[in-house]
């Protein structure tokens, strides 16, 4: 039952980021990480759940961004799937990835009438799921969104509108933005188990990232009405509002948004965005300084915030903020370019090392580990990714997950004058002469011929 | 496609009981056999998919509007040193069809033509033009309406090799003589930048041509005018010069601030837009930011193409129309306090236009009825749009954002015009029937241009006014005129510039619904003098000659 319950978790939790103009990507569900994310950094485990927590929604409709959905709970490691089938799922050739992306959603087979009528997932378990189910669930456990795609759409080629694919198939073209497909397969999901509305705030969010806004509106509307605790749901409510020109409306579901969940930086950024529309600045600047301080890294809320602060006629403190927003900006451009790269092609290592990187730049330690978790887990024994490790969490300041990754260093690195010498630093840096010792006379018999 | 056609497929009613103005495409008709050129149509490099720019205005001086394309070449033939196709001169008959005109207006080939900009340089009473190119900018003279005559060498503009885009005449320094802003985009070199499917550039994960980020953009230019038609150089000097270069598109002159000297407005792709402030003294400040027309409005730097503007809430003050990339939407800052707010979705002019790459844009007032639609031509940039999943497709239908006179805008397709790929649009009264047509230019092919065929009622009105300075440039780019009938109030501001890569004639054309006439007509020409109309008849055009200084 537990694994039942699991299921039906994914189903209610779609795990999509809308209008995220502002580097929604970079806003974690939680504010940072928890140790086992960190353990993951830096001992090669892959770290499933951030996997699916946040596309890089670079389309710029999908301008105010948004919070990643708590996918850290939603959408758990498929325990039956063991570690050779992920391997085997990084194995599948591009073509067959390219293949898979080429396929057109609307053109997948259709199950008889009726078929799935009596759908609940409360009987499905992990056993009675299709392989391939499980194994693209693994796949976007690993940010692997090709074969995400591929190993679903086999699953629906077989099993014409099985429910779970098709709705997960929704979620995984809307993190690759395509999000006419992500509307086919939410509407289609809809189609065929009616009943399941509660599960569908991503249609939602695929006609508002679309610019369809009074449709976002009426299917939030629905959601709602089926799952009034859904607040990722009423907050795509809110946007749909504000976008329909509603801003009081978007206020009022926003500041039941933040009761909630009080440290949701991307409502607070999107409150002070309505806030300014309604020409309340002192507000607006209240709400977007809560946002930065929540999400130092994203230029969004600087950028909202030094409209207010203009709007308030505090020119020095708005140029200052503006700074900030322009010196962010400069590295999110990048970050998203590199983003939408990856999504495409999970395996491009030099993307992802440079997403790291950038990562680490704006101080976004969150995003900063999840890519290094990627990196670790695709090249577990590649002594260079654990010293780039070590060099990002040494830049972050992020001393507790540096030790963890300066001990993985030097358990692959045994003969590596390069790690040894990496080490010294860390642990001289650290003040920890034993280690430094030990790590300098390491270094200088790995250098020996 | 079937989307993008279908989002745009409307009843031809605009939703508050008006019907829409319809166009139909009688490029065939107008233009027949007249086609550009831009590379080739797999679009291998960033400089292939912008197309050619285009200017409407009276050349030879007979009273309707002549069109003038510019053309391009291809990449092989510029880097042999090949010359690139001339650009050419059409004279309207009259009746918005078109002829070419003979050997005396023939332009000599350039390089790589890009855009254009035209104005009466030497105030001689005839219009001149300047061509940008992915190679110098040339300065093309007109002979007393009989002939153009290139005059490169001597104008003093640059020698250097750029890649222009869209230019702008204005007066930035109020001396009385035109000075000129040229938009660069990015340095194209093909020894540097790599070809599609070479260059591990994706969209979408489709291989596509490399650009513009990754690559660098080029400072834009700007130059005082002196006299005998020659420029000079001032970028630095005149402050022009923001802390990053941005890959400039599009360029539109606005007095945004009402302070009677005229600012500029530039489009970049991919980078924050500038909003150029006048200095009152020829010296400039970017204050795109600070007036919130740099980003969306969640801070975003957009991929601008195209530029408008005009007042479309009726403020009295200018509002600005942004088109964009796809996946973005374009944007309408609607002036607020010193500045601009993003209000783009909450007009109706965000969401719809989403799935659409736009170019060339016109706000002006189609359908007369007293307020002011938008134009926009659409057209992605690269082929694989129309693969699966990208949300957009390539060929897209050109559309019009009626106004309903309550704030919001309803899309309507221009025609029944298939999906195309264009570029350049500039619009007048080609056929001098009242109401304003549009011409566009595709990436290459075919010249479009879209008459109104607007059945006009009793409550469309309109006047189309020409000025002639006497104290400054002769065509008073850069006057304002606000028209009054009753409460109503209608203001305008002339220009030459707006859109992309093309050129508009120096007039302003009112739309004025139900008011067979104005009470007042309120001219600020460029110097800061004012001149006041009474009772002025419409639906005619009104040539009103400034007094002569005493």
């Amino acid at each position: 039952m537990r694994r039942a319950l699991v299921l039906i978790g994914l189903l209610a939790s779609t795990s999509v980021v809308i209008d995220a103009g502002a580097s929604a990507q970079q806003t974690p569900a939680k504010p940072i990480p928890t140790e086992p994310a960190v353990a993951a950094a830096t001992t090669a485990a892959p770290a499933a759940p951030a996997a699916t927590a946040a596309p890089a929604a670079t389309a710029a409709t999908a301008a105010p961004a948004a919070t990643a959905a708590p996918a850290a709970t939603a959408v758990p490691a498929v325990p039956d799937v063991h570690v050779a089938q992920v391997a085997q799922v990084a194995q599948d050739a591009q073509d067959v990835r390219r293949a898979a992306l080429a396929r057109d959603p609307a053109l997948l087979s259709r199950a008889a009438a009726e078929r799935w009528k009596d759908f609940d997932p409360e009987r499905l378990t992990p056993e009675s799921l299709p392989k391939d189910f499980l194994v693209a669930h693994a796949a976007l456990a690993q940010g692997d969104l090709p074969t995400t795609v591929a190993r679903l759409a086999a699953v629906l080629d077989t099993e014409p509108d099985f429910p779970p694919a098709l709705h997960q198939l929704g979620v995984v073209y809307f993190q690759l933005q395509r999000y006419g497909d992500a509307r086919t397969c939410f509407e289609r999901y809809l189609e065929v188990v009616p009943k399941r509305i509660a599960d569908t705030r991503g249609l939602g969010h695929a006609y508002y990232s679309l610019g369809e806004y009074a449709k976002a509106r009426a299917h939030y509307e629905r959601v709602l009405a089926a799952a009034p605790k859904d607040f990722e749901n009423l907050r795509g409510l809110a946007l749909a509002k504000y976008r329909l020109g509603d801003a009081k409306g978007a206020l009022a579901d926003l500041t039941q948004v933040l009761e909630r969940d009080p440290v949701h930086a991307d409502a607070w950024t999107w409150k002070a965005q309505v806030l300014l529309e309604l020409d309340q600045s002192e507000e607006a600047r209240v709400a977007a300084e809560r946002a930065r301080d929540l999400a130092p890294w994203s230029p969004r809320p600087w950028f909202v915030l030094a409209t207010a602060l203009s709007d308030l006629g505090r020119e020095p403190d708005s140029r200052a903020a503006r700074e900030r927003f322009q010196a962010l900006s400069r590295h999110d451009q990048e970050i998203r370019r590199l983003e939408s790269r990856l999504e495409h092609e999970p395996g491009d290592f030099d993307s992802r090392r440079l997403l790291a990187l950038a990562q680490a730049e704006v101080g976004n330690r969150g995003g900063a580990r999840r890519e290094l978790a990627r990196l670790a887990a695709d090249r577990p024994d590649d002594v260079t990714v654990r010293i780039l490790v070590l060099d990002v969490l040494d830049r972050l300041g992020d001393v507790e997950a540096g030790q963890l990754a300066a001990r993985e260093l030097a358990r692959v690195g045994t003969d590596s004058a390069a790690a040894w010498k990496r080490l010294e630093a860390w642990y001289a840096a650290r003040q920890d002469r034993m280690r430094q010792i030990e790590a300098g006379e390491r270094w200088r018999r790995a250098s020996q011929p | 496609m079937i989307a993008l056609v279908l989002a745009c497929s409307g009843s031809g009613d605009s939703g508050s009981g008006v019907p829409a103005p319809r166009f139909t495409e009688v490029g065939a008709q107008a233009l027949p056999g007249v086609v550009t050129t831009c590379g080739s149509p797999a679009k291998d490099w960033i400089l292939e998919v912008n197309g050619g720019g285009l200017a409407l205005g009276d050349f030879d001086r007979d009273g309707d509007h002549d069109l003038v394309v510019v053309d391009g070449s291809t990449v092989e033939r510029a880097e042999k040193g090949e010359p690139g196709n001339p650009p050419r001169l059409f004279l309207n008959r009259g009746d918005g069809t078109f002829e070419p005109a003979g050997e005396p207006w023939r332009i000599p080939p350039g390089r790589f033509g890009m855009g254009i900009a035209a104005a009466d340089i030497e105030g001689d009473g005839d219009l001149d033009l300047v061509i940008t190119e992915w190679g110098r900018a040339r300065v093309i003279r007109n002979e007393e309406g009989r002939g153009f005559r290139e005059t490169t060498t001597e104008s003093g503009l640059a020698a250097a090799r750029e890649w222009g885009t869209s230019a702008a005449f204005f007066d930035a320094d109020r001396d009385g003589r035109l000075d000129l802003a040229v938009v660069n985009y990015l340095d194209f070199d093909t020894t540097k930048i790599a070809k599609r499917g070479v260059g591990n550039c994706r969209w979408k994960g489709f291989d596509v041509m490399c650009g513009p980020e990754g690559l660098s953009p080029e400072h834009d230019r700007l130059y005082r005018g002196l006299a005998g038609g020659r420029f000079e150089e001032i970028t630095a000097k005149a402050l022009f010069v923001p802390s990053s270069a941005g890959f400039g598109l599009g360029a539109i002159t606005l007095d945004y601030d009402l302070d009677g000297d005229t600012d500029l407005y530039v489009a970049n792709d991919s980078t924050p837009n500038f909003l150029w402030e006048n200095q009152g003294d020829g010296t400039f400040r970017e204050v795109g930011f600070q007036r919130g027309v740099s980003h969306d409005a969640n801070g975003k730097e957009q991929a601008s193409m195209g530029l408008a503007a005009a007042d479309a809430n009726g403020d009295g003050r200018p509002d600005l129309f942004v088109t964009n990339f796809s996946g973005e939407n374009n944007a309408f800052y609607a002036s607020k306090g010193a500045g601009f707010r993003e209000r783009s979705s909450q007009t109706g002019l965000g969401g719809q236009s989403i799935p659409f790459l736009g170019w060339g844009t016109q706000m002006a007032d189609f359908d007369l009825d007293g307020d002011l639609d938008i134009t926009v031509v659409n057209g992605h940039v690269y082929p694989e749009a129309d693969r699966v999943g990208t949300d957009t497709s390539y060929g897209q239908v050109a559309q019009i954002y009626v106004n309903d006179g309550a704030g919001r805008f309803h899309l309507e397709a221009m025609s029944n015009a298939p999906p195309m790929t264009l570029r350049a649009s500039s619009a007048a009264d080609l056929d001098g029937d009242g109401d304003l047509d549009v011409v566009a230019l595709g990436v290459e092919g075919a010249v479009r241009v879209f008459r109104n065929d607007l059945k006009r009622g009793e409550a469309a009105h309109w006047l189309r006014v020409r000025l002639v300075a006497r104290d400054a440039n002769r065509d008073a780019i850069g006057a304002t005129l606000v028209a009054k009938a009753g409460e109503k109030r209608w203001t305008a501001e002339i220009r030459t510039s707006g859109g992309f890569q093309a050129a508009c004639p120096a007039e302003a054309h009112f739309g004025l619904g139900k008011a067979a006439k104005l009470d007042e007509l309120e001219v600020r020409w460029p110097s800061g003098a004012k001149t006041t109309v009474k009772d002025v008849a419409v639906d005619r055009v009104l040539v009103l000659e400034q007094e002569a200084p005493k």
